[in-house]
């Protein structure tokens, strides 16, 4: 068995007596004690091993059954912050700016949707377009925060940050984002596939005109769409996870951004169909799917809305050429030289 | 492909046998380029046809590449792969030979005689023999069971009688695939019983060719009349009455192609090109979208090619990835329009040829609607 295979069963094993979405207070102090949010990370730096494809699977697994945890956040940070000894092993999590503003070894800035926050702890900033990661301290004077939940019903909060001290971290912020991007995917392909399930078995089972829905071609050939578009994210994952194992910088964020891209629209379509298909029951909050679209429907825009990554593979096509999208940024082929990429080590 | 497990990992010996081949194939395309020229264009796989091109690709050893000694190579679908994908990106003229590369060469090689094989194997490799694909009719479209051309068994021959329509390249072929009934459809208990697959020399007495034109003005198709056509038995494939399960074998290879995908591949590397592009956010976006969804095809058809090596036959999967792949095919002519719009004026030749092109991608080698009705029926079976 794969050690992808492996996670996934503990995930389902963790959540075989719970319901689709259904809380269970206990399972993120559960899910860190395991060393989950540490895969990704060598052992010696903090973290629990094991490869992107576990991690991805984690995220994914429990997406499928209506759980976002810390889990992504957690393990981002911890892969940046995995060569500063002083702050890898504790609390931390990612946030990721459009734009960020240092003055003087400080920032003033208002953070939006951060999961995962603690105080004691570290919020690590990924901003968009600068090479260097930041890290705050989050018992900093100047760091306000304020509860609340995004669309899924993630406990999400704002930050708001006055003068507080920021450093920068000796990591690739631009590949610290690539592999969130994977995560998010991974979340998102996992919601679509709870959601395609969910709504194949109520098709099957749900009788109107005297047999069940999905006899009626109409909508089984709503469903079969469904299920391309299913494929079509769970093969562009596929990619991005192979990417992020890969030393081709290029080509790792092409596909995590492509997954990203394929991914949301995907979602939206998906968790359109699938309320469309099950009709007003679907619509309640007591049946399972509305955890499932709204992951989905939330899922689209986390980090930086959707557009952005469109933008940003544009972008990156007409930087690298034609040959340089076909061969490498498009190309089906995997990159073989298949090593966890690390940051350089520093001294702190 | 798993929908259970996403997270998959590819063989070093696909990778390294797709790359060989790529090289090749664009070394022979630049020689060809410096030497002859050809104009890249949309669709090339199934129209304007260059026989000189084909015999010389033919020549190079490029026709029928996954063939087993002597007939081919023995290469892997794989690298077939990576030569057509060369082929579509170069927009390069390869509709003559493209039919009996993809699928009759395969169909002779798995189900006809050898004396068959002999005759034919090395013609179409050399592009010296051309097929053409007599399945559809006028009342046999999508229903490819319904189709109504009789083969009567007489003596050491069957007579075909019958009609075939749109039939690409009929014009210029020197043999024509046909799928006939041997048994009358009152007479089977199943309706796609009693259907047999000929190998018909175009040249034969009884047939007729006459021209279809299409909305662009231009002619592919045909329609092809059979009177009394005497086919000798050695020239039926494989078992007479099973053609239904052979001929479904063929459609993994016809609807799972990159083929598929990258019809319009030549207009978007034109569009991407222009300034107007880089220029203008929205139009990046676009790009950046159909760079996804290109990853993302390319990489759908080389799981089914990977497949085909290990021995599958992916037929859910190679209809998934026409229908995906059409979507895509018609978003860059649109895409195209747009950056047309955006002043970018040299783009309108080819905007308009693919567009005019464009209503076949849906329609052909299964329309969009049975492909999505077929995958329906594998889930719920499933």
């Amino acid at each position: 068995m794969t050690s992808s295979a492996q996670v996934a069963n503990l995930v389902a094993d963790l959540r075989k007596d719970r319901a689709i979405g259904e809380a269970d207070p206990g399972l993120w102090d559960t899910v860190r004690a395991l060393g989950l949010p540490g895969i990704g990370v060598a052992e010696d730096r903090g973290g629990s091993g094991g490869t992107m494809a576990d991690l991805a699977t984690v995220v994914l697994e429990f997406a499928a059954r209506g759980v976002r945890l810390p889990i992504a956040e957690t393990a981002i940070a911890g892969w940046v912050l995995q060569n500063d000894r002083d702050r890898r092993g504790g609390a931390a999590t990612v946030a990721v700016l459009d734009d960020a503003v240092v003055a003087g070894g400080r920032l003033s800035a208002t953070i939006r949707g951060v999961v995962g926050c603690t105080v004691p702890g570290h919020l690590v900033l990924l901003v968009r377009n600068q090479p260097a990661p930041l890290v705050v301290d989050t018992a900093s004077a100047g760091v306000r925060i304020v509860a609340g939940v995004d669309l899924a019903g993630t406990a999400t909060d704002e930050l708001h940050l006055r003068d507080v001290p920021v450093v920068e971290v000796a990591a690739d912020a631009q590949e610290a984002l690539a592999r969130l991007a994977v995560l998010r995917a991974a979340g998102l392909v996992g919601a679509a596939r709870g959601a395609y399930h969910l709504t194949s078995s109520h098709l099957r089972t749900r009788e109107q005109f005297g047999k069940p829905l999905v006899a009626i071609p109409i909508v089984a050939t709503s469903l079969a769409s469904l299920r391309v578009e299913l494929l079509q994210a769970q093969t562009a994952l596929t990619m991005a996870v192979e990417g992020a194992q890969s030393t081709a910088g290029g080509r790792a964020t092409a596909a995590a951004t492509a997954a990203r891209i394929v991914a949301a629209s995907a979602a939206t379509g998906i968790a359109g169909r699938a309320h469309q298909l099950h009709g007003a029951i679907g619509t309640t909050a007591e049946y399972a799917l509305h955890h499932l679209t709204r992951l989905l429907w939330a899922g689209r825009d986390v980090d930086l809305p959707e557009p952005h990554w469109a933008a940003q593979l544009g972008s990156q096509a007409l930087e690298a050429g034609e040959e340089d999208v076909w061969d490498t940024l498009t190309a089906p082929e995997p990159d073989l030289s298949s090593e966890n990429s690390t940051p350089a080590e520093v001294t702190s | 492909m798993a929908t259970q497990s996403p997270i998959a990992a590819v063989s070093g010996t696909a990778v390294r046998a797709s790359v060989e081949v790529r090289s090749e194939v664009r070394a022979f395309l630049a020689q060809w380029q410096a030497e002859r020229a050809f104009p890249a264009r949309c669709d090339a796989w199934s129209r304007y046809p260059d026989l000189d091109f084909s015999r010389a690709l033919g020549a190079r050893g490029l026709i029928g590449i996954t063939w087993p000694e002597p007939f081919g190579r023995g290469a892997s679908y794989v690298a077939r792969l990576a030569m057509t994908e060369e082929l579509l990106r170069a927009g390069a003229p390869v509709a003559a030979h493209w039919i009996a590369d993809r699928q009759i060469g395969p169909a002779i090689l798995r189900h006809g005689t050898p004396e068959l094989q002999a005759e034919l194997m090395p013609r179409i490799a050399a592009a010296d023999a051309l097929f053409c694909l007599g399945m559809s009719e006028p009342d046999a479209g999508s229903d490819l069971a319904a189709v109504r051309t009789r083969a009567v068994r007489d003596g050491d021959a069957y007579r075909l009688t019958g009609r075939k329509i749109w039939t690409t390249g009929a014009h210029f072929a020197t043999h024509i695939y046909v799928l006939a009934r041997t048994t009358p459809a009152d007479q089977v208990s199943r309706r796609h019983e009693g259907l047999s697959e000929f190998v018909v020399d175009m040249d034969s007495p009884g047939i007729e060719v006459s021209p279809i034109v299409d909305m662009a003005g231009h002619h592919h198709f045909n329609e092809v009349t059979l009177d009394d056509v005497v086919v000798p038995a050695g020239r039926l494939l494989g078992t007479e009455g099973q053609g239904w399960a052979q001929v479904t074998g063929q459609l993994a290879f016809e609807r799972g192609g990159p083929e598929r995908v990258l019809s319009t591949y030549p207009l978007l590397r034109r569009a991407m090109a222009a300034p107007a592009v880089a220029q203008d956010a929205a139009l990046t976006g676009r790009l950046g979208e159909l760079v996804a969804r290109l990853a993302v095809l390319r990489r759908l058809c080389f799981e089914i090619a990977r497949a085909m090596d290990a021995g599958k036959v992916p037929i859910q999967d190679a209809a998934t990835c026409k229908y995906l792949g059409n979507r895509f095919e018609l978003d860059v002519i649109e895409f195209a329009r747009a950056v047309l719009a955006a002043g970018a004026e040299e783009l309108r030749a080819a905007t308009e040829d693919a567009l005019l092109a464009s209503p076949g991608f849906g329609i052909r080698g299964g329309a969009a609607e049975v492909l999505l009705s077929m995958i329906t029926r594998a889930e719920l079976s499933s």
